[in-house]
């Protein structure tokens, strides 16, 4: 075959030009650190690499959630701690006012008390979680007791004022958790408070208490230590609930985090540039095109030309 | 009996031999890197040799050499094969290029792609569904939701440039062929004339190859050299066709009527390349006639760049349909009747999103596509034209979702979605309206219940926002006329207070229905959506109604997928295309390129040659002087 000049700087031309487009996708491989930069780089893997940044944000987002749901749920537990606290000390009270010795006046101060133990389970009624309240189901704009009531005695309240009467809304705020999982991150009042008319309703058997001390009413008071318990008795229940609530918002926090993990591992295995490959390769086209150059410096220039002297 | 001076005469045509030959030199040399140059050889040939006549003998002696012809070496063979590759390597260069600016534009797999969007659209749902009653939530889905659009309107205007700037340089392109056309048809008038004068146009057969080599980067073509014989003289009758749509050739240049006229047009021009008005097909006319239809013969695709244009062109339409496929999916079905003319693709009616379009007409729906049929719609431009006032119901989107908590049913719901389709748990399925005359006085149905809605913006409309019953969150731009929803025209319709975000209603103060504030379930439901199945339009499917089942996620990512494996294909035609033009361009400089060497080495012979010539003379001149002396 007979060689020109022309084939010459062609081919060392083509191969040039093929040594920097490897030299370029190797390139952005390494400062990218990723192995698919555009949709041709693997257009299956692309689809995966799709699939698994969604899930990962979808994760994030449950984890995000699931963290929400446990504090909220835990403020909602020690809300809940308080109003048994508030509850237990009217029973001490009680217990005190059925002492047959107690005199009036002691019955009074005992009576003064549990008004303001009243007026404080009216406040914990409507306690809110960022601005939201949290015993009033899904209605959480509303307050789901009278909020004049807590600045009252209890005789004083009656009809639409009086806490006892009040129906709250029976529905629930939900966190999701992902995997069709949710959670209710509310409880209605009557729930924990007794319903309105019920025997263990909170805010009737402390106003009965309150009645039955300042009439000075040994028998009554003794009579409605049953009704306390009882109270006490619902409270714990649904405490024990919120409790097991906040354990599956842990378990679903961990499991979150785990497949978030898992998942991140699958986009890395998909994604990340394998860097010892990388380099090495790179290594390599840049040796060959380093060389190409050089050969290509000393062979083009060289011809006949170059040997032969002006004149001769 | 020769004479005295021949030995001159001799050593005289051996310096203008040698003169030639260190010419021919010089021109391979100085033409050396001249684009379509064949090198030059010197044919040397004998003089005719005379009789000494002395004595009877008969002897010859010759008279020195002459130049026969100078040749031009190369190769038809080697020049149509590399016409014919690099036609194809122009074309598999333009697709690149156009899944390159595809691949830029849809900007996938990034953080700022439509995938991102969605999946941050998904996620600002989820968000509320938790924490329904705060405007932060509220406010970053209608942020959100607004993100999603602005990304789809740019993505599908930036498609739309591309689709523009590839129409522009299609019809560069034709422009570049007709002006190579009518200067390869010069050209070969002018080869003719001097042919037929006896002469041999090397430099006007170089030229005409490296136009011939130009054309082939925009098209291909066949090119036919035919020698005739006239009186005597040959010369190359040159013909060039293309071919049809029908795989017919047609004749572009007429070699049987050469022009020696110098006229303007040359007769042998006969045709040219237009854009048909009405399909935008690259169309054969007759040489004068710049404009066509799709009665014209079209030019059949077999590579060079305008064949690259036209499918690009086609394949960003089918990027713009999958956006407006997923516009269209992402908010919902929904009639529409237009207030303005609106103009859709003509190449893109059989295609989805336009075939699940149908018309409402006195006689029922019909089909967009048929319709257009039915009606005659004229095509202009590669467009046809809706008229306003015409109800077009669009079908994407339609999707089964049960429900997270129960649906307070009201006056609006009742009379506007009748028809919908039910599912109680544990009861079979119904009409809205048949469950309500089964249970009469149900204010709501229960969680659980599946419903078969339209869209996104159907389910909003069930549900409750602060203000009432919830809106459509998504519409097609309010500037326009009422179109159907698409990529380039979709925007977020409402404000954060208008958004549904639960299924249950309540009064408030002033007697009005709200939502409850704390009900997060419709929220949660779409926020949960990213999984959501719904039926798309098969791409591949060409005029059925085949559907493939997926989330809207899977949608794109399948298109994604699509786009990654033409692309990929494009990659490898350019560089299967670029190393084949090499070989071929490789193989011609073997044979026509210039070699420095043989080029020098020559000189060196011609160069010796002409002084051995020089030589000669001085030997006769001394001899002559001598003999003059001797006298």
């Amino acid at each position: 075959m007979r060689i020109t000049q022309g084939m010459l700087s062609n081919q060392v031309l083509y191969d040039i030009e093929n040594n920097l487009q490897q030299l370029s996708k190797l390139e952005t491989e390494a400062s990218t650190g990723k192995r698919i930069n555009e949709p041709a780089d693997d257009p299956i893997g692309v689809q995966n690499v799709m699939i698994y940044q969604m899930e990962t944000n979808f994760d994030q987002e449950y984890h995000q959630n699931a963290t929400n749901a446990q504090s909220q749920l835990n403020f909602l537990s020690s809300v809940m701690t308080e109003a048994q606290n508030v509850v237990s000390r009217a029973r001490d009270l009680a217990v005190e006012g059925a002492n047959a010795t107690e005199t009036p006046s002691d019955m009074q101060a005992l009576a003064s008390e549990v008004g303001q133990l009243y007026d404080q389970l009216v406040t914990i009624g409507n306690s809110q979680y960022n601005g939201q309240y949290i015993f009033n189901g899904a209605n959480t704009a509303a307050a789901p007791y009278p909020t004049q009531a807590a600045n009252m005695s209890p005789d004083a309240v009656s009809g639409s004022l009086d806490p006892a009467q009040r129906v709250t809304n029976s529905g629930q705020v939900y966190m999701d958790l992902g995997d069709g999982v949710t959670l209710p991150i509310t409880v209605s009042g009557n729930q924990f408070f007794g319903n309105q008319g019920a025997t263990n309703n909170a805010f009737s058997v402390l106003s009965q208490l309150y009645d039955a001390l300042n009439s000075g009413d040994h028998t009554q008071v003794d009579n409605l230590l049953n009704s306390l318990d009882s109270v006490i008795e619902n409270m714990n229940t649904v405490q024990a609930n919120v409790g097991s609530l906040i354990n599956r918002a842990q378990m679903m926090q961990t499991r979150m985090t785990d497949l978030s993990n898992s998942v991140t591992q699958q986009l890395s295995n998909v994604d990340d540039a394998d860097m010892a490959q990388v380099l090495t390769n790179l290594n390599s086209i840049s040796a060959v095109e380093q060389a190409s150059l050089e050969v290509g410096a000393q062979a083009l220039p060289m011809s006949l030309v170059n040997f032969l002297k002006p004149g001769a | 009996m020769p004479s005295t001076f021949l030995g001159l005469q001799t050593a005289l045509r051996g310096l203008e031999v040698s003169q030639a030959g260190v010419d021919t030199v010089s021109h391979n040399v100085d033409n050396a890197n001249t684009p379509g140059y064949a090198r030059e050889v010197l044919d040397i040939g004998e003089m005719p040799s005379l009789p000494l006549g002395q004595d009877g003998n008969t002897s010859m002696v010759g008279q020195g050499a002459q130049v026969m012809q100078i040749q031009r070496i190369q190769s038809d063979f080697l020049n149509t094969q590399y016409r014919a590759q690099n036609a194809a390597l122009y074309q598999a260069n333009v697709v690149q290029s156009t899944l390159n600016q595809v691949s830029g534009i849809l900007d996938e797999p990034s953080s700022s792609g439509i995938s991102a969007a969605l999946s941050q659209f998904y996620q600002a749902w989820d968000a509320l569904g938790s924490n329904p009653s705060d405007l932060s939530s509220r406010t970053s889905v209608i942020d959100a939701a607004q993100t999603l659009a602005q990304v789809l309107n740019q993505t599908s205007n930036q498609l739309s440039q591309l689709q523009s700037n590839l129409q522009n340089s299609l019809q560069t392109a034709v422009s570049q062929v007709n002006s190579l056309l009518e200067q390869i048809a010069n050209v070969s008038n002018q080869i003719v004339k001097s042919q037929q004068m006896g002469e041999q146009p090397n430099d006007l057969l170089d030229k005409r190859d490296a136009l011939l080599n130009q054309l082939s980067q925009y098209t291909s073509f066949q090119a036919t050299d035919t020698p005739v014989t006239e009186g005597g003289v040959t010369y190359d009758q040159f013909s060039l066709s293309f071919t049809d749509a029908n795989g017919n050739p047609v004749t572009m240049i007429d070699g049987t009527k050469t022009d020696f006229s110098n006229a303007n047009p040359p007769s042998n021009l006969v045709g040219q390349l237009a854009i048909a008005s009405d399909t935008g097909a690259v169309s054969i006319v007759p040489w004068g006639s710049n404009s066509a239809t799709s009665a014209d013969p079209a030019l059949s695709g077999q590579g060079g760049e305008i064949q690259g244009y036209l499918d690009s062109i086609a394949d960003v339409q089918t990027y713009q349909n999958d956006l407006d496929v997923f516009a269209e999916s992402l908010a919902g079905g929904g009639t529409y009747t237009l207030s303005s003319p609106w103009t859709i693709p003509a190449s893109a009616v059989n295609s989805p999103p336009y075939r699940s379009m149908y018309v409402q007409t006195l006689s029922g729906q019909v089909r967009l596509d048929q319709w257009i049929q039915s009606q005659k719609l004229p095509e202009s431009g590669g467009t046809y034209t809706i008229p306003s006032g015409t109800t077009i119901q669009t079908t994407l989107g339609a999707m089964t979702v049960t429900l997270l908590g129960p649906l307070d049913l009201t006056a609006n719901t009742v009379s506007q979605y009748g028809n919908m389709l039910i599912q109680v748990p544990d009861q079979a399925q119904m009409t809205l309206s048949e469950y309500l005359s089964k249970n009469p006085g149900a204010t709501s149905l229960p969680a659980g219940t599946a419903l078969q809605v339209s869209g996104l913006n159907q389910l909003l409309t069930l549900g409750f926002s602060e203000n009432g019953q919830g809106q459509q969150l998504f519409t097609s731009s309010l500037t326009s006329g009422g179109e159907p929803i698409t990529a380039a025209n979709i925007t977020v319709n409402i404000g954060p207070a208008d958004l549904a975000a639960g299924t249950t209603s309540t009064t408030d103060s002033s007697g009005n229905t709200v939502a409850v504030s704390g009900d997060g379930s419709l929220a949660t439901l779409i926020g949960n959506m990213a999984n959501q199945q719904m039926q798309f339009p098969n791409p591949l499917g060409s005029s059925s109604n085949e559907t493939l089942t997926g989330s809207l996620s899977n949608y794109w990512t399948a298109a994604i997928g699509q786009l990654g494996l033409q692309s990929q294909q494009a990659n490898n035609n350019v560089n299967v295309q670029t190393s084949l033009v090499q070989q071929i361009s490789n193989q011609q400089q073997s044979v026509s390129g210039v070699s420095m060497d043989e080029e020098m080495t020559n000189l060196i012979s011609y160069q010796q040659a002409y002084n051995a010539s020089a030589e000669v003379i001085s030997a006769i001149n001394a001899m002559l002087t001598q003999l003059m002396q001797n006298v």
